[in-house]
This record gives structure tokens, C-alpha cells and sequence, in this order.
């Protein structure tokens, strides 16, 4: 750690792990519910239990993004940051509102909730992923905006880089698109696109410029090639990650209403939507190739490759192999999208958030580059454990989807809804053994940040 | 220098990062070049009989206009390793003028479609056509950006003999846009 | 150098010649009387030979592929045979 106000970072990786675990717990839960339907009611119902997985994730991945921010704006800005007082104020007032609203979730009905905080002044709950009081999104607002000023100004009194500049203007998009969930048109088809405006744009859009930036930094640090080239990279990877990725919204405008020749653009878009995550690929195995230093943190170098190939994975082939038209209008909401979106968030922005928290978390701890041999093994198990876990969660889910999409929309004969969910039963039980797995490679993850030992300093030259 | 231009490269001129994006846009086109080809098989006849709406002499002298373009980069490539930076920012110049051009007689094209109340929504043909000729229109602005970028650069005096990498990079978008324009001329206007 | 700017005069005069004849192609009503008797087919693979060669003139020329050896020599070739085969398939199938 180069500078005192970086360690404000630490505060929000902590959190995000924590939430973490609760994400994928509640992931078990309704996991099982698929296959024992009645399983914690009415204690949890379904629904509840699916707005607290995907709610938590956003919120934890958000906690991961700000500390990614507080840890490496002031090292490539070379200053203190702006006022590293408003980052913590800002992360209790976060973490506080963020748990409260899980407890809404929680404890009260949905409806009772939303009357409690007065939603009928402001009505924007009710939409999936952004299920949020309106205050609780207010709450967002006024964090995110804190949180810009605050790096914002840092960058502004220091040195320019390209990871910042990305990283701002993606910060800055998640920020700007966040405001149209506040706009809940009556309009149907209406209401849809400025949904998609939010959920699209953040996670094929903005976010991918977060994620370039973060990986750009941890590769710099990890490798030591020259800055110039990896910010050559960044400039091509974030330009292709735009093209393709706005206009490729059109996706999700088949069958919502839209004008016909969305069916055109957005096959043709999204299909090239692959090509920023390849080119992501390439760029961190080149980059490590090209390496001139060999870091000591191991599990940082793994996570940093293991998100570039699984978000081009998940992200890119999971999400081509749905995004034709003709192909969707199969497919459209059903498990093959699940499976799609379970692989792309690990693989693209669960692994990034991991990747920066284990190259900081060390330093941030005060260790001069690394932990322990003993401690960076059980992380690098915990790598394995999760990421081969959620490649069979993904294949399941694929499975299953394959599965329904026949026997409810393709055969002769096409079977209601439930009955083919009865049908796939199989595929979730194993789906729920996988998902098992992966909350053990999690918790094994927690574990290791207790192993102690000797740790290894050196950075040694190629 | 003489010699080191009969060596063969293992890379293209210019900045390997750039010919990557320049891959990748190609790509873009050619699988909305194949869309095209492969809607229009299913509705020759709506194809043809509003191909037949497009003005072709238009489309002639922006190829033209873009072609002369791309001949002005090289000339400048040319004279920078003359060491002739003066002549180098006017031919950059010229290149500038040739890609406005474009952009001019494309205006016309398309005030003329907007008169006639065509839109993407009017039939296949003419979303195919607007969204393709709109896709390569952004791209010649992007072209002009950058090779204005590089005039003040040569004026500057950035670029040397030895050193003028992002010339011949900027070079290289710019030939793409007018390469992409020469598949999408005789398909979208002529092939019937 | 002199050398230079005469290949490059070269070229650029034989796009322009390319992109006439294609032009004038154009011009001709394929329906209509006088090519009763020339195949639609024959002319778009003559358009399509055309549209092929002047990219490959740009990308070797322009581009200045021609001094390049390997991988990259062939990527603009590569691209345009790709999308010339798909509308070729397209159009003639």
C-alpha cells in the first residue's frame, strides 16, 4: 500500500465478502425450491428468496467495484484521496441501507414494504433487480454521486491514466443509467425499454468498462509490462465493449414490442458482443506472457486469467449461443438464460472483484506483497473449487434448458410449464450439489484469509 | 531504408493493437454484409424493386471521393519519409476534404430518403440500406476524427522519417472505412 | 521514393477504372432488351470479382500488406473471401 487513504478499500471488500456469503446462501435456498417448492414457507417464499440472491449480488459487486476504486484511483492518481472520511461515512450509510432493505425483504410482505416507504410518491419497486424502495434507491444515488466527487476529485488533483479515465466513465455510465429506474412509464413496452436501459447498460455496457480498467491495473501490477501497451489494449477493448455492447441492447427489444428491424440489429450486435471478452482473453494470457517480473501473489495472476477466459465463456459464448432471434424465440426466459447469467456474472465480474481483493487485501493488511505459501494454496483451491463448480452449474442449467425448451416449445406435443419443470427435476437436484460445492470453495476462500505463516516478499526478474 | 522495406515484417505497419480493432470491425460489417445477402434471398423481388430507388451516380462519386481519400493518406505516408512534413499535413488535408465530401453527398442521399418519409420501419430493404450506410457514415466521422488528428500531429511536427507509427496506424482505420465502402457500394447499389 | 508515389498512382488509377466499370455496369437494365441474353448471375460475379480485387489492391497496396509475411499478410484476404463466399452463397444459391 503506497498510500494511508487507500485503506478505506478495506472496509468495502470486507463487506463484499460478507455479502458474498450470504448471496450464495440464499442461492441454496432457492435452489432447493425449484425441487421442494413448499421448502422455508412461507418463511421465504420463492420470489423473496430470488430478490435477495440476485439484490445482494448487485450490492456486493458495487461494494467490490468502490473498494477496486478507493484502492487503485489514489496509487495511479499518486495522491492521497480526496476525503477519505466521506468514503467510510459513505460505507456505513451504504452497508446500513443496503441491510435494512434485505430485512424489508425479508420480514415484511412486499406490498407491506413498499407502502411503508412510500412508494406511492415515487412508485419505482416492482421490477425485477430493481425491486429496491424508492428511498433505498435514493440511498443509491446519493452514495454514487458521494463516492464519483470523492475519486472524482482525487483524480483531478493528480496524475491522469487511462485506468482511471475507463474507470471513471464507467463508474460515472453505472451512475448516469441507474437514473432510469426512477422513470416507471405506464406503458408496458415503455417500462421495458427503460429497464433494459438500467440492467443492460450497466452489465454489457458500463460494467465491462469497470472490469477492463480493474484487470488492466491488476495485470500491470502483476506483470510489469509497459503501461503503454496495456493501455493500447484498454483503448481497443473498451471501444469494441461500446459498439457492440449499446447497440446490442436491441437484444432484449424481440419481443417487448419494438419496431421489427430490432430483431436485425440487435442479432447482429450482440452476436459480435463476444469479440471485446475475446479480445480480453488475448490481452491478460499475452500480457502474463509477456511478463517481466514474476509476482509472488500467485491467486492474483490466477483470478485475473481465470476471469478473462470465464467471462468470455459465460459472457461471450453462453450469450451468443441464445442471441439470434430465430434461436431466442425458443430460448427466450428460459433456464438457458439462467444458465448464461450465472456463468457470466462469476466469470466476468465476481472474478474481477475476487482478482483486485487478492492482489490488495495483502498489501492492505499491511503484508509487503503477499500471504503465505500456505494461505495463497487454500485460495488457489478455493479458485478451482468455485470456478469448476459454477462450469457445472452452468452445464446443468444448459441441460435443463435444452431440456424445457424442447418439451415445452419444440416437440409435437408441446407439455404446460410445471409439468416439464417436474420433467427436469433431475438437472436441479444436481444443479443444487454443484451449488454446494461452490459455497464450499467460498468458505474455504473466507478461510484462507486466516492462514498465517511465513510470507514471500521477493519479486523476482524473468 | 530502402533495404528495410524489401525485409518482410512478421506484423502489419503499424500499431498491432489497432489492426486487432481493425479485425474486429471487419468482422462487424461482413456479418452484416451476410445478413443482407441472405435476407434479400428471401425477398429478391422487394430487394430489386427498391434497389432500383437508390441513386447510383451519388454512390459513384463517393466512392471516388473516398478512394481519392485513401490515395492522399499514402501520399502522406510517402512524403513523411521524404522527411517532407509540409507536404505531408496537405496531403492530410486533402484526405480530410475527400471524407467530408462524403459525408456532403451522403447528407444529400439521405434528406432526400427522409423527404420521401422513408424510415427504418418502411420495408427490409430500406432497413438494411439505412442501417448499413448509417454504420459505415459513423465510421467515415470516426475516420475524420482521427485523420484530423493526425494533420495537427504533422503539423506539429510529430512525426519523423523514423518515427511516424501513428500515422501509418491512423492510415490503416481510415483505408478499412474506405475498404468496407467498396464491398458495400456494388452490394447494396449495383448486385441484383 | 520516386518509386513510391508511382506504384501509388498506379493503384489508385486502377480503383478508379475498377470502380467505373462497376458503375457502368450498374447502368445496365439486366431485365431490359440488349443483355436478354448475359445471365444475372454472370455480371454479380463479375461485380463480385471486382468488389474482391480492389480490396485486395487497398489491403496489399494501401495497406501495405505486401511486405508483410505470415498470419497477417492474408487477414484482409482472408475477410474478403469470407464475406465474398456468404454473398456469393446468398445470391447464387
Amino acid at each position: 500500500m503506497k498510500y494511508e487513504s487507500q485503506s478505506v478499500a478495506k472496509l468495502y471488500f470486507i463487506a463484499a465478502i460478507g455479502l458474498f456469503v450470504g448471496q450464495i446462501v440464499f442461492g441454496l435456498v432457492m435452489g432447493l425450491q425449484y425441487v421442494m417448492g413448499d421448502f422455508m414457507f412461507p418463511e421465504i417464499p420463492f420470489n423473496v428468496a430470488r430478490m435477495v440472491h440476485t439484490n445482494l449480488l448487485i450490492v456486493w459487486l458495487l461494494f467490490g467495484f468502490m473498494g477496486a476504486a478507493y484502492y487503485l484511483i489514489p496509487e495511479e492518481a499518486e495522491t492521497e484521496l480526496h476525503s477519505p472520511m466521506l468514503a467510510k461515512l459513505m460505507f456505513w450509510v451504504f452497508l446500513v441501507a443496503g441491510a435494512l432493505t434485505i430485512l424489508g425483504y425479508l420480514l415484511v410482505p412486499y406490498s407491506t414494504l413498499a407502502e411503508m416507504t412510500g412508494n406511492s410518491l415515487l412508485p419505482t419497486m416492482g421490477r425485477e433487480f430493481l425491486e429496491q424502495p424508492t428511498i433505498t434507491k435514493i440511498g443509491i444515488v446519493i452514495v454514487a454521486l458521494s463516492f464519483l466527487y470523492n475519486v472524482g476529485f482525487t483524480v483531478l488533483k493528480g496524475r491522469k491514466t487511462v485506468i482511471t479515465l475507463v474507470l471513471l466513465i464507467g463508474l460515472a455510465g453505472l451512475a448516469i443509467f441507474f437514473l432510469f429506474s426512477f422513470y416507471n412509464p405506464d406503458n408496458l413496452v415503455k417500462d421495458k425499454y427503460y429497464w433494459w436501459f438500467v440492467v443492460h447498460l450497466w452489465v454489457e455496457g458500463v460494467w465491462e468498462l469497470i472490469m477492463a480498467s480493474i484487470l488492466a491495473f491488476v495485470l500491470i501490477k502483476t506483470t510489469g509490462v509497459d503501461r503503454e501497451i496495456i493501455e493500447k489494449w484498454l483503448y481497443i477493448i473498451i471501444a469494441m465493449a461500446l459498439i457492440t455492447g449499446l447497440i446490442g441492447t436491441g437484444h432484449h427489444f424481440f419481443w417487448i414490442g419494438a419496431p421489427e428491424y430490432w430483431l436485425w440489429w440487435g442479432s447482429i450486435f450482440s452476436a459480435l458482443e463476444p469479440i471485446p471478452f475475446f479480445m480480453m482473453t488475448v490481452f491478460a494470457f499475452n500480457m502474463v506472457n509477456k511478463r517481466r517480473i514474476n509476482h509472488p501473489n500467485q491467486p492474483a495472476v490466477l483470478w485475473a486469467l481465470g476471469t478473462a477466459v470465464m467471462a468470455f465463456l459465460g459472457a461471450g459464448v453462453w450469450g451468443f449461443m441464445h442471441t439470434l432471434a430465430p434461436v431466442n424465440y425458443y430460448t427466450h426466459g428460459t433456464q438457458i438464460t439462467a444458465a448464461h447469467g450465472h456463468m457470466a456474472f462469476y466469470g466476468a465480474y465476481v472474478m474481477i472483484v475476487l482478482a483486485i481483493i487478492s492482489y490488495a487485501m495483502p498489501l492492505l493488511r499491511g503484508r509487503k506483497a503477499c500471504n503465505s505459501a500456505a494461505s495463497q494454496v487454500a485460495e488457489m483451491w478455493s479458485f478451482w473449487l468455485m470456478t469448476i463448480s459454477m462450469v457445472f452449474i452452468t452445464l446443468f442449467l444448459t441441460g435443463a434448458g435444452i431440456l424445457q425448451v424442447y418439451l415445452q416449445r419444440f416437440s409435437d406435443e408441446p407439455m404446460s410449464f410445471m409439468v416439464v419443470q417436474d420433467k427436469i427435476e433431475l438437472f436441479y437436484w444436481m444443479r443444487e450439489g454443484a451449488g454446494v460445492v461452490f459455497l464450499i470453495g467460498l468458505l474455504l476462500y473466507v478461510y484462507s484469509f486466516f492462514i498465517g505463516g511465513e510470507e514471500r516478499t521477493v519479486e523476482e526478474k524473468v | 531504408m530502402y533495404i528495410q522495406e524489401t525485409i518482410k515484417t512478421k506484423y502489419p505497419p503499424g500499431d498491432l493493437a489497432l489492426w486487432i480493432f481493425i479485425c474486429a470491425e471487419l468482422l462487424v460489417f461482413g456479418v452484416f454484409f451476410a445478413a443482407y445477402a441472405f435476407a434479400r434471398a428471401n425477398n429478391i423481388e422487394l430487394f430489386n424493386q427498391y434497389q432500383a430507388t437508390l441513386n447510383t451516380d451519388l454512390a459513384l462519386i463517393n466512392t471516388i471521393a473516398l478512394l481519392t481519400s485513401s490515395y492522399f493518406v499514402v501520399s502522406a505516408i510517402i512524403a513523411i519519409k521524404e522527411n517532407q512534413q509540409q507536404k505531408s499535413s496537405r496531403f492530410l488535408l486533402l484526405a480530410i476534404l475527400g471524407g467530408i465530401t462524403f459525408l456532403i453527398f451522403k447528407m444529400t442521399e439521405y434528406s432526400h430518403h427522409m423527404s420521401e418519409g422513408i424510415n427504418l420501419t418502411t420495408n427490409l430493404f430500406y432497413m438494411f440500406y439505412l442501417s448499413l450506410t448509417f454504420f459505415h457514415f459513423m465510421h467515415v466521422i470516426l475516420g475524420i476524427m482521427i485523420l484530423l488528428v493526425l494533420w495537427i500531429n504533422t503539423r506539429k511536427g510529430t512525426y519523423t522519417t523514423e518515427e511516424h507509427n501513428g500515422l501509418v496506424s491512423g492510415g490503416a482505420y481510415w483505408h478499412m472505412v474506405d475498404m468496407v465502402w467498396l464491398i458495400l457500394f456494388p452490394l447494396i447499389y449495383i448486385m441484383r | 521514393m520516386e518509386k513510391s508515389y508511382r506504384i501509388n498512382n498506379i493503384i489508385f488509377t486502377t480503383l478508379i477504372l475498377l470502380t467505373l466499370f462497376t458503375w457502368l455496369l450498374g447502368q445496365v437494365d439486366i431485365v431490359g432488351d440488349i443483355t436478354k441474353k448475359i445471365d444475372g448471375k454472370i455480371f454479380f460475379l463479375i461485380l463480385l470479382t471486382i468488389a474482391v480485387i480492389k480490396v485486395q489492391l487497398i489491403g496489399d497496396f494501401f495497406m501495405h500488406l505486401n511486405s508483410v509475411k505470415g498470419f497477417w499478410r492474408w487477414i484482409i484476404t482472408l475477410w474478403v473471401i469470407l464475406t465474398g463466399s456468404f454473398i456469393a452463397i446468398a445470391f447464387l444459391l
